[in-house]
Order: structure tokens, then C-alpha cells, then sequence
């Protein structure tokens, strides 16, 4: 009785997953303040925020174990806010994988299929399957208790998979694993988004986990969505200061716009339209230049300062450079080959530049 | 610097543990065992190795045996059944309060075991509570005399006094199945039944063969209960062994009966746990 016919008139291809004016809150809390969301057919979308921001409570909306207190969630055009997650077309790996440990790594592949009554050489054959797509072919009679954590992942990735989800939502799963194994499964995850042609929805809060795997990023704080769009976009151009400074290194550049003109506060002026009076730009570690020789002066496109390197820390594969402007402010930068840092002590004098293009504003900062 | 081996020093250190346990436990069973192959002469205890208490107890008491055996079966699964269900209520359905329900029930055992027995009796009997309301209510004319001195009247009584016993197995093996994998069992399809079935009681299976253990154990060696509520004649073997320890003086008879109780009662737990919890593996 809660289905909606889709509307005659929409657009071509309406989106996979429509939220609209969904909000959720505990007693007094506000756990999520209205949140619109779209999620495309086949996309690979990164729910990304700080611990407690509501990425959970968005992904458990989705997935339909908690029920909006206000908005709609729909998929595939189809009202589902008052379905339970047994009758939507989603399924879930959860964050502690939430593995059967009573039964072998074939019964809980299977369970769904079986729960679903689908006839015994149907389920063997797809649980074979699941278990080639997750590389566990091999351990199908194994027990739950016999499989490392890397192993344990893929089990309940292919529980969740061989269900055929419309769409396939992840809870922080990888926060588990060590670095390496981590960066092995964001492979895995990208093979297995490539050759099951699904729409996967994840949610982390480690941003280069996002970026590595996601065509699609919603950037959270606090029950809000702050940004959306594509990962390289969100980054380059941020919309907020949470957003620059969560997503990324930064550098927050206090200034005031007058005419089509900004002064920043630390000494460059560039044309820039806009709203008059106090703004704020951030600009990316790595879109500063270093050089050692060449004297100050506004370069073509772009900005350049003398300052002065106050400390220079060789990180493994960078460098990042902390420089000081003449007037107390600091500048930091980063350079993507240590051997460029190596020449930079602190105390000597560089010319910094920038193009005015790597600038984003943000607004005013609070 | 004493130059004795670990071994040896950790040996000494379990000794008073182990002298404590050997002395107030092994000794007197042990003692009883041997007893039990003994002979009475005219009422003097005659040393000896005789099979007959085993065959006395065996061909006399067996019908007794078999009576006591699905007696303590039926308060058990009563137990279990009935345990699964509050100590389930009190882990998933109670949120912060379900540890407060299971001290509730623990709070019930202060009451003791005869005052449990004579409220029963005060309800079951032919002028007791519930009598008295049937006829209140005009659903009988005459008392019903059948709800006491009877196996029935023994085994809800037994059941009411071991609730808490299987109760906290119960909800401990409970407690240690993740919420998670009953959100994943959901998510995957499964109906709360199934859920129940497939995924909750294969987790908690040890508990319940536990709390099954431990109810089981304790109605079939009750002698009290029988005596106040299962009428003149008796029906457990516990009854039994009373008497023919005290009465009969006939102790052979008496420890036989007694380690022939605990010997099958050990196979009945033994074969549960087999077809239930079954090899790891
Ligand atoms: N069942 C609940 N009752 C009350 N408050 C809740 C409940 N679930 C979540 N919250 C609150 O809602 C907010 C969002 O929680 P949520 O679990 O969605 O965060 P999260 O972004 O997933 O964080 P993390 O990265 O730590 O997992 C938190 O402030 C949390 O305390
Ligand atoms: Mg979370």
C-alpha cells in the first residue's frame, strides 16, 4: 500500500536511490538533519565523515533497519520507507561482518538463497560463484573461527552478493584490516564493482579510502550532507571549510573582497568577482610551487611571495614545507618528491607561487 | 634457588585445593561406591563384592527408574523451554533492563525450596486457592481432587523451583550471540522465526543442553518434592532411597540405587549433549 506508481513525466532515467527530506532523531537528538540524496545505477558512492557525523544512520535508512522520522527513501522508483530490510532490495556487509559462526563459509554464503527456498543445486552453484568473485573458493567447508579478518571481509562480502542486491551498502568495511590488507581489498572491491556491474554505497571515514574507490562522494558533518558530487571535483573545488579541511590538507586563507578584487590577508591580491567584504579561500598543499631562485612578483595566472622555510619534514614518498610570510602567517606545501624538499633548509628564502585558479572560496569562516 | 622443578612447586601449591576437594568429596563417593557392593545380615553391614543391590535396584525399582527418568525429562524441558523464552525476552526484548529481570529471578531462589512446595500445595490442594476459584467462578461443583499427589503437581512445582537454574545458562549463552547477526540473518531474509531457528538457538545450543544438565540432574535426586506433592505411594526413586538408607537400613541397596541414578542420569545428559551440540569439528 506504499508503493508509488513512478510519475509519467520524469526524467529519462530516474536515479537508483532517491532519499528526500529524510531526517532521524533519538528523543531530543538530531542524529540527521534533512538529507536529499541521489545514487545513480552502477555507481560506486563513498559516504564519508567524521566519527558520529550520521553516516551509519544514513546507511541503516537505506538499508531500512531504522525508519526515517520524517522524508522518503526510494528505489528503483519504488517507496520503500515503511519496508523492513528483509523486503528491500539491498543487502549489507556489516561493519563487525556480523558472520554465522555456527555455520561453514559455504552455510553463510548461502544462508539467504536457503532462507529464500531456492532448490539445493541452485545454491551450490551460486555459492561457488560468490565465493570465486571474493577469491574463496577454497575455503568453503572452513569455519568462521578458522578465517583472518581479510578472509572473514569477503565471506560477508559474498553473503551479501550472491543475494543480487539492487544496491550493495557497506559499513566502514575495511576499518578493520591493516594498511596493506586494506589497500588489497579497496583493489578487490573495484574488480568486484567492475565485474558484478552493482551499485555499491560505502560508508568510511577514511578519505583516501573514498577517493580510491568511490566515483561518487557525499561528504558529511554533523546529520548534514555538505557536499556531493565527483570525488576529484569535491577536492579541487570545496564548498566549505569542513569540506577542504576533512577532505585533504589545506591551507585557509582569511581575505577581503573589494570591488573585483580580493586582498588576502597574507599580502596577495588577485581578481575575483563576488560578494563584497570579509571571504575566506583554501588552497591545496600541493598547488604551491617552490623556488629557490626566481624573485618575487606577480606571476602570469597567478601569485608569488618571498617567505622564508620555518621547517621541512621529509615524509616517505613528500615532502611538506611549512613557510612563513613576512607578516606572521604561514603557508604550508607540499611536494611530491622528497628529493625537491631536500633542497629547502630552514631559513632560506623562496619564492612560493600559486595560479589563482587553485584558490577555492568558502565563505565566510565561522 | 630451592632447584625443585616447576612442576613439582606448582604440585605443592594445588595440594590443599586438592586435598580439600579429595577429602570432602572423592572419600565419602568413593566410600559409598564401595558400599554398594556390600551385604546386609541382619541389619549389619557385610563387606563383600556382590552384584545384588544392582540387580535389586534394577528389577525392583525399574519401573520406578523409568518414572523418575521422565519425570525429571519433562521438568527439564519444561525448564528449558520455558527459561529460553524469559531469559530471550530479557537479552533482545528488555534494551538496558534485561540484566535486572535475571537478578529478579535470582532474588526468587532466597525464597527456598520448602516455601516454593507448600505454596504449590496451597494452590493445588482440594480446599486450595485454585479450587476455591473454580468453584467461586461456578466451573466445578465438588473440589477437583486430581491437581495434587500426582506426577503433574511434582513436576510444575520442581519446575517452578529450577526455573532460575535453567534461566541463567540460558541467558548467559544468549548474551554472547551478536545483535549483529541477527540485523545480517534479517537483512538476508530471514523471517523472525527463522532467525530464531537458524541462527539464535544454533548459537546458544550449549546453554540450553547446560541448563537442560543442570535441571535434569537436580529433579531426578529430589526426594522432597514427591513427598509433599506426589501423593502416598511415591513416585521418584529419591523416595526410595530415603528409606531404605533410614527405615530398611539396607545401605547397599540404598548406594546402589543412588550411583545406578547418577550412572544413567550421566548417559541421558550425555546422549543430549551428543544429539544437540554433537562433535566439534
Ligand atoms: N540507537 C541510537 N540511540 C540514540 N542515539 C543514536 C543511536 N544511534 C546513533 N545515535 C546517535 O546518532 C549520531 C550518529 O551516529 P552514527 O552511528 O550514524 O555515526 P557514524 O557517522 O556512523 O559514526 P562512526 O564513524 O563512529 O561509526 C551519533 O551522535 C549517535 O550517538
Ligand atoms: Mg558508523
Amino acid at each position: 500500500m506504499n508503493i508509488d506508481v513512478p510519475a509519467g513525466g520524469e526524467a529519462a532515467k530516474p536515479p537508483l536511490l532517491r532519499v528526500s527530506g529524510v531526517t532521524k532523531r533519538y528523543g531530543a537528538a538530531v542524529a540527521l538533519h534533512p538529507i536529499d540524496l541521489e545514487v545513480r545505477q552502477g555507481s560506486f558512492t563513498a559516504i564519508l565523515g567524521p566519527s558520529g557525523c550520521g553516516k551509519s544512520t544514513l546507511l541503516r535508512l537505506i538499508a531500512g533497519f531504522a525508519e526515517p522520522s520524517t522524508g522518503k527513501v526510494e528505489i528503483g522508483g519504488r517507496d520503500v520507507t515503511r519496508l523492513g530490510p528483509e523486503n528491500r532490495p539491498t543487502n549489507m556487509v556489516f561493519q563487525g561482518y556480523g558472520l554465522f559462526p555456527h555455520m561453514s563459509v559455504a552455510e553463510n554464503v548461502g544462508f539467504g538463497l536457503s532462507i529464500a527456498r531456492r532448490p539445493r543445486p541452485e545454491i551450490d552453484q551460486r555459492v561457488a560463484e560468490a565465493l570465486r568473485l571474493v577469491r574463496l573458493e577454497d575455503f568453503a567447508s572452513r569455519r568462521i573461527s578458522a578465517l583472518s579478518g581479510g578472509q572473514q571481509q569477503r565471506v560477508a562480502l559474498a553473503r551479501a552478493l550472491i543475494m543480487r542486491p539492487l544496491i550493495l551498502l557497506l559499513d566502514e568495511p575495511l576499518a578493520a584490516l591493516d594498511l596493506k590488507l586494506r589497500q588489497a581489498m579497496q583493489t578487490e572491491l573495484r574488480r568486484i564493482h567492475r565485474e558484478t556491474g552493482g551499485t555499491f554505497i560505502f560508508v568510511t571515514h577514511d578519505q583516501s579510502e573514498a577517493f580510491s574507490l568511490a566515483d561518487n562522494l557525499i561528504v558529511m558533518n554533523e546529520g548534514r550532507i555538505e557536499q556531493a558530487g565527483v570525488p576529484q571535483d569535491v577536492y579541487m573545488r570545496p564548498n566549505t571549510l569542513f569540506v577542504s579541511q576533512f577532505v585533504g590538507d589545506t591551507n585557509i586563507l582569511p581575505g577581503i573582497r573589494r570591488g573585483d578584487h580580493v586582498e588576502l590577508a597574507l599580502g596577495a591580491r588577485f581578481s575575483s568577482p563576488g560578494r563584497q567584504g570579509q571571504t575566506t579561500f583554501v588552497l591545496r598543499p600541493e598547488a604551491l610551487r617552490l623556488d629557490a631562485a626566481t624573485p618575487a612578483g606577480s606571476a602570469p595566472e597567478g601569485t608569488a611571495l618571498r617567505c622564508t622555510v620555518e621547517e621541512m619534514l621529509l615524509l616517505g614518498g613528500e615532502a611538506r614545507v611549512t613557510l612563513s610570510i613576512g607578516n606572521g602567517e604561514t603557508l604550508v606545501a607540499r611536494l611530491s618528491d622528497p628529493r625537491d624538499g631536500e633542497a629547502f633548509r630552514p631559513g632560506m628564502t623562496v619564492t612560493v607561487r600559486w595560479a589563482d585558479k587553485a584558490l577555492s572560496e568558502v565563505g565566510v569562516a565561522a | 634457588m630451592t632447584g625443585w622443578p616447576r612442576a613439582l612447586r606448582r604440585g605443592l601449591a594445588l595440594f590443599p585445593a586438592f586435598g580439600i576437594l579429595t577429602g570432602l568429596f572423592f572419600v565419602p563417593i568413593a566410600l559409598l561406591f564401595a558400599v554398594s557392593f556390600w551385604s546386609v545380615k541382619s541389619y549389619r553391614l557385610v563387606p563383600g563384592f556382590s552384584p545384588d543391590a544392582y540387580a535389586r535396584t534394577f528389577s525392583f525399582y525399574g519401573p520406578l527408574f523409568i518414572s523418575t527418568m521422565l519425570i525429571a525429562a519433562a521438568v527439564a524441558l519444561l525448564c528449558v523451554t520455558v527459561g529460553f523464552v524469559f531469559a530471550y525476552g530479557a537479552r533482545f526484548r528488555s534494551g538496558r533492563y534485561g540484566d535486572l529481570f535475571i537478578l529478579a529471578t535470582m532474588i526468587t531462589l532466597f525464597g527456598g525450596y520448602l516455601v516454593k512446595i507448600y505454596s504449590w500445595k496451597a494452590i493445588l490442594s482440594a480446599n486450595g486457592i485454585l479450587n476455591s476459584a473454580l468453584i467461586w467462578l461456578g466451573l466445578v461443583d465438588a473440589p477437583v481432587t486430581w491437581f495434587i499427589f500426582n506426577r503433574g503437581a511434582v513436576i510444575v512445582a520442581l519446575a517452578h523451583f529450577l526455573l532460575p537454574f535453567a534461566i541463567l545458562p540460558i541467558y548467559s549463552a544468549l548474551r554472547n550471540v551478536p545483535d549483529i547477526t541477527l540485523e545480517a540473518a534479517r537483512d538476508l531474509g530471514a523471517s523472525p522465526w527463522a532467525t530464531l531457528v537458524r541462527v539464535v538457538l544454533p548459537q546458544c545450543k550449549a546453554g540450553l543442553v547446560a541448563a537442560f544438565a543442570i535441571c535434569f540432574l537436580s529433579a531426578a535426586g529430589d526426594y522432597v518434592t514427591p513427598m509433599f506433592l506426589g501423593g502416598g505411594s511415591g513416585i521418584m526413586l529419591g523416595q526410595f532411597i530415603v528409606s531404605e538408607f533410614s527405615t530398611r537400613f539396607n545401605w547397599p541397596v540404598g548406594a546402589a540405587m543412588s550411583f545406578s541414578l547418577m550412572g544413567v542420569s550421566a548417559l541421558v545428559i550425555a546422549a543430549v549433549w551428543l544429539a544437540i551440540v554433537g562433535r566439534r569439528g
